[in-house]
């Protein structure tokens, strides 16, 4: 029995070996360098990113890149276990929802000494985009897909309710008037809808109640607090009372919102510039992307988010990494992106936005509004470690709200599940 | 015959000589048997085993995948028992197991007992009632979705409103939800059991059904006294696999409801996907992982000793 064990043993080490020294041969290949890209994206986005590495390959014939490509649900969770197998990605984009989570975990390089040193005008990105690129002084990626999370209005659904559309300064209380002027018993039609999945989602109508869900140097949960209450409670009456539909509750619903809409079933809903891009696809659909409603006294109530491309801390092929970098976040690749529509330009050069926009294409503002949300509408999310675990807590507690339980009673019940889960990531 | 020169008394004694032989043709079998066996061994080794071990030394430390483990003792299993996200998830997995399983298996059974009868297009209607479990569960509750909207945009429940039945609040309300995944489960699975008791009820002789045929027994008792009896170790095949499948429930209330409403359709696997991937929370996963091992490994060997008493072999 001793020496079938040890046989045995003796087998796995040897395949073991075998594994090991193919990986040393391929290190020690000579000839171009090979990058490992990882990114998300369904597969018109992949045929996107596809140009733009073929244009970069025509550029750099010395650097070959080679995609790894997930959809977006199981992403980050991929990337984190080839991390950890030793097989990084040499360029990778991360969601901000995760990026403070990677810095933490150190897997992530500073690109501070390349941007320095190749004296990269950061002026370039918008300002929010960078904000939540930097920790501890350290810029770790580079923004990618900055962009509000717009209120989409649809146009066709106001002109039939006679319901003039809002001005860029609504109110909440504007934002509520409105969403009561629908009858949905009636005609079906809402006025306001939304998916459960996403702090984001909520946030700005607690914004314009004047509260947050975290303090502002991100140590406290100050979600069971006055404004945060109060928006709560405004989502959970106006559900109740019949104003959403009632699998607005439910966080699997993303597919069913974007019909509703489509469908001139639905006024309102928030809306990403990938959200737009699928909208974009239906036919004759009329839209607006628009401003969140505003607290009385604060505009900065629109989620101005970014995702970030960074250079994995154990790529072997760092400056071949910051040369793909520097392309796919600098004036070329940014080109690229627009031109095929991917995104709304994100690089402050306003002529792009004439290669994003077609003529008679809804949403026809969304050129002036986004610049005014990265002026003057635009709030970035309160980011941490730790953050889609808070995320977990908190948007069970909306639904149980929802469902009838005081918003005041939902949001107190997850004060210490949250505080323990500040405390944890904060080592 | 004499005495072999060289080889102990024991061995040149002619049953000695024969024991030797013998001893060697069963290493040399064993060697045999073990070469057969070893690429499922190792595989066992490189996928279950390690894994099992490993998550089992990993639920004592604090790892967040990429930095280093610390040891903390006790302190996942601490944490665990003042957790009621894990309770909550541990009682709808149980709900969902206790509920569905039973359920599966007698629909089934019925499903298997009907199509095993002359009927006409009985191989077409085999091949759709077994379509759903060939498809991913994730596209079985993308299908679902739309279809249990709460609203009359619901195909559902546009239906019913043609009868004056009222919205039913499938994947929204606590009180529904888990019943509509336990619905789409259920449809999901039926036509791979529908197949297994299939093969069970071909498998009985028509000996059987002959004789009791002749002491008069009547449909119920042939039923219950003749058919359930013979099939009873498919049925504990079927009771096994289903009940370990249904605790590692997973994909569907992903997608369907994303562990919704207020956590009502949160299941165990689906918090420790969560823990170990999104909150990567290696440690507390795997703590969650052996809690998880740990109480189906107690109702399978509650299920074995029981099987006794029921299965007929």
């Amino acid at each position: 029995m001793k020496r079938t064990l040890l046989v045995l043993l003796a087998l796995v080490l040897v395949l073991g070996g075998i594994g090991a020294q193919g990986k040393g041969e391929s290190a020690a290949q000579s000839g171009p360098v090979t990058l490992k890209y990882a990114f998300w994206g369904n597969p018109d986005a992949i045929g996107v990113e596809q140009d733009i590495i073929e244009a970069f390959e025509k550029l750099h014939p010395d650097i070959k890149i080679e995609p790894v490509v997930s959809g977006y649900a199981d992403y980050h969770t991929k990337i984190m276990t080839m991390i950890a197998g030793n097989m990084a990605p040499d360029v990778m984009r991360i969601d901000d929802y995760y990026f403070y989570d990677f810095i933490k975990l150190g897997a992530v390089e500073s690109l501070s000494p390349y941007i320095e040193r190749d004296g990269i005008d950061l002026d370039l990105y918008p300002k929010m985009g960078i904000e939540e690129a930097v920790v501890d002084g350290q810029i770790y990626g580079l923004p990618w897909g900055t962009a509000p999370l717009y209120m989409l209005l649809n146009l066709e659904v106001f002109e039939k309710a006679g319901i003039p559309l809002p001005s860029l300064d609504w109110t909440i209380d504007d934002f509520e008037r409105i969403v009561r002027s629908f009858n949905p018993k009636v005609d079906n039609v809402y006025g306001y809808a939304i998916d459960t999945n996403n702090i984001s989602i909520i946030l700005p109508l607690v914004w314009a109640k004047g509260g947050s869900l975290l303090s502002e140097d991100k140590s406290q949960y100050t979600g069971d607090q006055g404004g945060a209450v109060a928006a709560i409670q405004l989502i959970a009456d106006l559900y109740q009372q019949g104003y959403m539909p009632k699998d607005s509750v439910n966080a699997g619903n993303t597919e069913a919102l974007r019909r509703w809409f489509s469908n001139n079933n639905l006024a309102m809903m928030s809306g990403s510039a990938q959200e737009i891009l699928a909208i974009q696809n239906i036919e004759n659909i009329r839209f607006e992307a628009w401003t969140m409603p505003q607290a009385k006294d604060s505009r900065n109530t629109t989620v101005f988010k970014s995702n970030t491309i960074s250079i994995a801390k154990a790529s072997k092929q760092k400056e071949a990494a910051w040369t793909f970098t520097k392309f796919l976040r600098g004036v070329e690749g940014e080109d690229l992106y627009v031109k095929a529509k991917r995104f709304p330009p994100t690089l402050n050069i306003p002529e792009n936005w004439d290669h994003y926009l077609t003529a008679g294409r809804y949403p026809m503002m969304i050129k002036e509004n986004s610049e005014l949300i990265a002026a003057e509408y635009g709030h970035t999310l309160p980011l941490r470690t730790g953050y889609a675990a808070i995320e977990s807590k908190i948007m069970p507690a909306v639904q149980a709200a929802m469902l009838g339980k005081s918003a005041q009673q939902a949001m107190g019940e997850i004060r210490a599940d949250i505080m323990k889960i500040i405390k944890t990531n904060s080592k | 015959m004499d005495r072999l020169e060289g080889f102990p008394a024991s061995l040149s004694h002619p049953s000695g000589y024969y024991l030797m032989n013998k001893s060697r043709m069963v290493r040399a079998e064993h060697r045999a048997a073990l070469l057969f066996l070893l690429p499922n061994i190792i595989g066992f080794l490189i996928f279950s085993l390690i894994p099992t071990v490993s998550s089992f030394a990993l639920s004592f430390v604090d790892w967040g995948l990429l930095d280093k483990p610390s040891f903390t003792g006790l302190a996942n299993y601490r944490e665990l028992l003042k957790d009621s996200i894990f309770w909550l998830t541990l009682k709808n997995t149980a709900l969902y197991s206790f509920v569905k399983v039973p359920l599966n298996l007698v629909l089934s059974l019925l499903l298997a007992i009907l199509l095993n009868k002359q009927l006409r297009g009985r191989n077409f209607f085999r091949a759709i009632a077994f379509l759903p479990s060939v498809c991913s569960s994730v596209a079985v509750a993308l299908i679902w979705a739309p279809l249990l909207e709460s609203s009359n945009n619901g195909l559902i429940n546009h239906m019913l409103s043609f009868f004056g039945i009222d919205a039913i609040p499938f994947l929204v309300s606590p009180a529904w939800a888990m019943p509509s995944v336990i619905f789409v489960g259920l449809w999901k699975e039926l036509g791979y059991f529908m197949v297994i008791f299939l093969a069970g009820l071909q498998g009985i002789s028509r000996s059987y059904y002959e004789a009791a045929s002749i002491d008069g027994a009547n449909a119920r008792t042939v039923f219950f006294n003749v058919t359930l009896p013979l099939i009873s170790p498919t049925t504990f095949f079927a009771l096994t696999t289903s009940l370990i499948g249904s605790f590692q429930i997973f994909d569907l209330t992903s997608v369907l409801t994303k562990g919704g409403p207020a956590n009502a359709t949160n299941t165990l696997v689906m918090y420790i996907y969560q823990n170990g991937f999104q909150f990567f929370r290696m440690g507390y996963a795997s703590a969650l992982s052996l809690i998880l091992f740990v109480a189906i490994f107690i109702i399978t060997l509650v299920q074995n000793h029981y099987s006794d008493k029921w299965v007929f072999n």
